[in-house]
């Protein structure tokens, strides 16, 4: 939007407001306009005029508004020094700050001098508020110049004022250390500074805590006569008002365990009360990431929680995050004890309506992964999924189904006597694609072992030519087959029906294919077909949803950070990106922050109603500030030639090449369905050993732009190569891949 | 750390950005929208989410959704801590609740606390009383305050040894604090009557407006309640560890002294409740019954009571008779609703009724709850007591008050 007028009109108000009040609304009427988007930048040199004022109130609005756009008024910055310079001075110690302040966050190589004279004399100011900020603003000044604050006086110095009476100076001086001694690993850490921390750790506000309890917990202690003395001192903290305080003392806690492996259950039982007294004194948003912690210390003592199993009972109003999570806890705790208590809670939320379907499903799995825990009472879990099949609710039968089939895997005998007499009535009652291509699968496995078994099996194959599901029609080709070689004189006939119908009648090619490779197989070597369809399987003893032990234990290690809330260590997960792609990405998305639709008409008739009315009961503001954002979207049906495909392919003139990695690992299937979905056209795929190659292109509906793009693909890795004629859209339209595969 | 704050409207337009490091395009939050509105969200989006490799950690309140969005692996409840005091901090200074338009008519105010709140990616100072000192004059503008503002910049707290969450030199005339110790009572009932789980939720909120730096000392009938406690940061954990009793120089203002978890019930669940609810698939009807009752061993009454419940969609004509009280249907949300404004003290008191199902569609598998809440005034369930408050270091008059509240939490009958 051309902000001319607007700007033309505070310029306007500006020279023309002498009075002080009068002066202060038209600043704050140009801070609003700034945080609605209007871009104001062409104000910048009358600002810095104004910020001459003796009005404290104008001079925090006034640098406010420098600080934002100084960026892209590099060459009038130098006007401001003065200004900056002066302030430093200032007999207020608050507009000394507040300069200080300022100054450093314009981060600017030009000002860089200017800045590390005033920070190194803020550092010595008398005011502790004026010290308080001169040690934060080190890091800024390092930011842009590390050469001025690394191995100099300035860094000695913030060591030194560690020691500081203030405790804000002191902690501030710890956060400053640690920041610019990052790339060494934070601040050194002697027992001295660890100490002197400690015995004034109530003078700390409670992020200066937090601070601290991460300084304590990468301490290594010198004796156990120590550990016990942190221990000791730090135990009243677990009564903190502050729940980040706590979580950081339960870290340090934890790793306190490998020097005292004997105290190792005391431990844990201290934290046990205070986390869980979390969990229900704090709203949601904080019992999420304190659940998501319980849970994980669950995953290692799994008795110390078992217990309390109540607590984790999820209520109707709880969010479905908290739901989950809940349940996850309930799986971990269960023992012999609570077992009964447990499933009965489960198996309630499985057919309580007012619950969500998706946890009614979560709840099923959850009590099947219980039976592969608790292997002595899987006959109660059997009767229970038994009970929610009779339910007739379609997500309930197709959830249930499907841990059925997993229990019947885990304990082949003993759940067989149960399941198997009632098989026959099961197939008349289920409807659903999952639930039925689990029946089929138990039939196919064990079925012979009913006289009924083949009959139940030949009555999916009669209706097999009206089956619509690929998935049903592709389990039932492989169970009759399997049911062929144990039962051979009831199945002969129906394998010949089935066979034929795959390959003669179907319009599926996977269907078509397996029916054509059975039929191959059989006709070539009858014996070694029944050797392959009938192999060994090796016992199966844990759900692969089941995560990894280790993966626990490297969690343990990163306590009370986001990889506990992701149960992902944090190098699966920190950003990736090249740098200097990075940096781009910046740019861009800045040009597009300015940008702002609602009408300039309505911006000078409220700025000049407000400046002339010195009451400012400012009317609602409705001015809709929707962002015009450059957002790829694809034409749904665009269609190019395979030989138009290798044509732009071989002649584009821009190329870029993207790396990034998955949350999780997909099959070229759903990659495939993922991309479709998002209206990308796949032109070709392929496996070559593990990876998966796809190549793929795909037209933008805004910008009439074609990109083509390669994608290889090995576990989580992704390698993306993009062509196109326009580097800029090649960028994005590469972002948004990346964005749809990893989303 | 933190990189920045968004705080965006219910219809996702941003009213405030604040970046702390760099700057973070708005893509990132445009993206965030499209999450949390895609109208096929079957679940709830977690407070903590990762989208396009940074974390977003949000939380909605007044209807205005607070973002803040960081790129280093720290601990995730500092942040919304963070947030959390931010909530509290412009509730403070704007006199009112942060919403959008209270918001938007202090915005200049929002940045300079934001400022203050945290610089270089960290929370600095987060106490209102505190920060009182830094931002000072007040925003609404009249020529007056101007000559104000001049005069502030005093920084008492600046004076070596400040507490961190009391400044120096407060005056006030006259001299009060008073204590609401805030019981609530979390209980699922059987319908017989028996009570399956319960739990006490409790708080001790404070209003003090007290003279200089008086010392407080508060002494308990029985301390062990207080098993699973959370202290304010001005209560001397040590003196409590020794004696068991609060020692605490107070925060200027409104505070939460402490809020504690307790299992225990001194006697039984104030109020007896049972009753009975069954669909009856002949008649496509509901037959209920409820029974009140306080018990005789409670000697303060039991006032605002009601029993909410949560009907399925469609059902319609209650026919009800009531010995006490009132009941209400909400034919918009098939809620009913009894409501008794007092307890009587001997007699039990019931609701019995019926109430018709839609014509069409599947009985109910599920029996309704009843939600029931109360509230009993001048009594913790607890037990727990205040023997002593005692004020040291302020020779004037003072008035002080320790008031009992026990309330319905989440107080459930399952029928």
């Amino acid at each position: 939007m051309s902000s001319s007028r607007v700007i033309k009109s505070f310029r306007q108000l500006l020279n023309e407001s002498k009075e002080q009040s009068r002066r202060r609304v038209v600043i704050e009427q140009i801070i609003s306009a700034m945080s609605l988007g209007v871009n104001l930048s062409p104000l910048f040199a009358d600002m810095v005029k104004a910020a001459q004022t003796t009005d404290l109130v104008q001079k925090k609005m006034i640098y406010l508004y420098i600080c934002k756009y100084a960026e892209e008024n590099k060459e009038l910055l130098i006007l401001s020094t003065g200004t900056f310079q002066r302030d430093c001075q200032s007999q207020d110690p608050l507009v000394r700050g507040l300069s200080l302040r300022s100054m450093s966050s314009l981060m600017n190589k030009e000002l860089v001098e200017y800045m590390a004279r005033e920070i190194k004399k803020g550092l010595m100011d008398r005011s502790n508020y004026v010290r308080r900020i001169a040690v934060l603003a080190t890091v800024k000044l390092f930011r842009v110049s590390p050469e001025l604050v690394l191995g100099t006086e300035i860094e000695k110095k913030l060591y030194s004022m560690i020691a500081e009476v203030d405790p804000y100076v002191s902690i501030n001086s710890v956060v400053a250390l640690n920041e610019i001694l990052a790339s060494k690993g934070g601040i050194s850490i002697t027992q001295k500074i660890i100490i002197h921390l400690l015995k004034r750790f109530h003078e700390f506000t409670h992020w200066g805590q937090s601070i601290v309890l991460g300084l304590v917990a990468n301490y290594a202690p010198q004796s156990e006569q120590e550990c016990l003395q942190i221990l000791n001192l730090l135990d009243n903290y677990l009564k903190s008002g502050n729940t980040s305080v706590i979580l950081a003392v339960s870290k340090v806690f934890i790793n306190l365990i490998n020097d005292l492996p004997n105290l190792r259950n005391q431990i844990y039982d201290r934290i046990k009360n205070p986390l869980i007294t979390l969990v229900s004194c704090t709203g949601n948003e904080m019992a999420y990431p304190v659940l998501k912690h319980i849970y994980l210390i669950a995953t290692q003592l799994p008795n110390l929680f078992a217990s309390e199993a109540s607590r984790f009972f999820i209520k109707g109003s709880d969010p479905t995050y908290l739901q989950e999570i809940k349940i996850d806890i309930l799986c971990e705790i269960v023992n012999k004890q609570n077992f009964k208590q447990i499933i009965f809670a489960l198996a309630s939320y499985v057919i309580n309506s007012s619950l969500n379907e998706q946890i009614s499903s979560y709840c099923i799995r959850a009590i099947g992964k219980i039976a592969s825990q608790l292997s002595s009472y899987f006959d109660m879990v059997i009767d229970y999924l038994m009970e929610f099949i009779e339910l007739d609710i379609p997500h309930i039968v197709e959830a249930s189904m499907i841990i059925l089939k997993d229990v019947i895997r885990l304990f082949p005998e003993q759940s067989l006597e149960i399941v198997l007499p009632e098989l026959k009535r099961l197939s008349e009652i289920i409807h659903t694609e999952e639930a039925k291509v689990s029946l089929i699968w138990i039939l196919g496995e064990f079925g012979e072992k009913i006289d009924e078994g083949p009959y139940i099996l030949e009555k999916f194959v009669e209706t097999f030519s009206e089956e619509s599901s690929e998935k049903i029609k592709l389990e039932l080709l492989t169970s009759v087959l399997k049911m062929f070689f144990k039962r051979p004189p009831e199945s002969k006939k129906m394998l010949g029906v089935i066979l034929h119908e795959a390959t003669e009648n179907s319009n599926e090619p996977d269907v078509i294919d397996r029916g054509l490779f059975y039929y191959r197989l059989i006709s070539t070597d009858i014996n070694k077909t029944k050797s392959i369809v009938l192999y060994e399987k090796e016992k199966f003893t844990r759900f692969t949803e089941n995560d990894p032990l280790e993966l626990f234990e490297i969690l343990m290690d990163e306590f009370n950070t986001f990889s506990v809330v992701y149960k992902k260590p944090y190098d699966q997960f920190k950003r990736i990106l090249h740098k200097n792609e990075e940096e781009e990405e910046e740019e861009e998305e800045d040009s597009s922050t300015d940008s702002s639709s609602f009408s300039e008409e309505e911006l000078l008739d409220q700025i000049q109603q407000n400046v002339n009315d010195l009451d400012i009961n400012q009317q609602n503001q409705n001015q809709q500030n929707s962002q015009e954002e450059q957002e790829i979207e694809l034409v749904p049906k665009f269609n190019l030639e395979p030989s138009e495909f290798q044509n732009k392919w071989m002649n584009s003139s821009h190329n870029l090449n993207f790396d990034f990695e998955l949350d999780e690992e997909l099959d070229k299937e759903s990659f495939e369905e993922i991309l479709k979905e998002n209206n990308f056209q796949v032109m070709a795929s392929g496996l070559i050993q593990s990876t998966i190659k796809i190549f793929c292109y795909g037209k933008d509906i805004s910008s009439n732009q074609i990109g083509l793009f390669q994608l290889l693909i090995t576990g989580v890795n992704v390698k993306l190569n993009a062509k196109g004629t326009n580097p800029q859209f090649l960028k994005l339209f590469a972002e948004y891949i990346a964005t749809v595969l990893t989303e | 750390m933190i990189k920045s704050l968004f705080i965006l409207n219910t219809g996702g337009d941003i009213v405030l950005e604040k970046h702390w490091q760099g700057r973070t395009g708005r893509n990132i939050i445009t993206q965030f929208w499209k999450e949390i509105t895609k109208e096929n969200r079957t679940k709830d989006l977690p407070p903590i989410v990762r989208i396009r490799r940074q974390t977003i950690v949000h939380l909605r309140k007044y209807n205005l959704l607070y973002l803040i969005v960081a790129d280093q692996d720290t601990s995730p409840l500092l942040f919304i801590e963070f947030l959390n005091r931010v909530i509290e901090v412009f509730s403070n200074f704007f006199s009112t609740e942060p919403t959008e338009t209270s918001l938007k008519e202090n915005l200049p105010k929002a940045f300079e606390l934001l400022g203050e709140m945290m610089d270089n990616v960290f929370p600095v100072t987060t106490e209102t009383s505190m920060l009182r000192d830094m931002i000072g004059a007040t925003m609404k503008s009249t020529p007056n305050t101007i000559e104000n503002s001049k005069k502030f910049g005093t920084l008492s707290s600046d004076q070596v040894g400040g507490l961190p969450w009391r400044r120096k030199n407060i005056k006030h005339s006259p001299n009060e604090i008073f204590f609401d110790v805030i019981e609530s009572i979390n209980a699922t009932i059987e319908r017989s009557g028996k009570c399956l789980s319960s739990e006490i939720i409790s708080k001790i909120v404070c209003e003090s407006k007290l003279s200089g730096m008086p010392t407080l000392t508060m002494v308990f009938n029985n301390s062990s309640i207080l098993e699973d406690v959370s202290f304010h940061q001005c209560i001397n954990l040590d003196t409590w560890e020794r004696r068991k009793i609060l020692d605490f120089v107070p925060p200027d203002g409104a505070f939460e002294l402490l809020s504690y978890r307790s299992n225990r019930m001194q006697t039984q669940i104030p109020l007896y409740t049972s009753g009975r609810f069954n669909w009856s698939k002949k008649k496509r009807k509901g037959k209920f019954e409820i029974i009140l009752q306080v018990r005789n061993s409670l000697i303060k009454s039991i006032d605002n009571v009601s029993v909410l419940i949560p009907l399925v969609r469609g059902c319609s004509s209650p026919a009800i008779k009531t010995s006490n009280g009132a009941v209400f249907f909400n034919d918009q949300t098939f809620e009913l609703k009894w409501e008794i404004k007092k307890m009587p003290k001997n007699n039990e008191i019931s609701m019995k009724g019926s109430i018709k199902l839609p014509n069409k569609g599947e009985i109910p598998r599920e029996k309704p709850v009843a939600i029931i809440t109360f509230s009993i005034e001048g009594l913790c369930m607890s037990g727990l007591k205040v023997t002593n408050l005692n004020i040291s270091k302020l020779k004037k008059k003072i008035f002080k008050g320790v008031k009992f509240i026990s309330k319905s939490g989440n107080f459930t009958l399952k029928f």
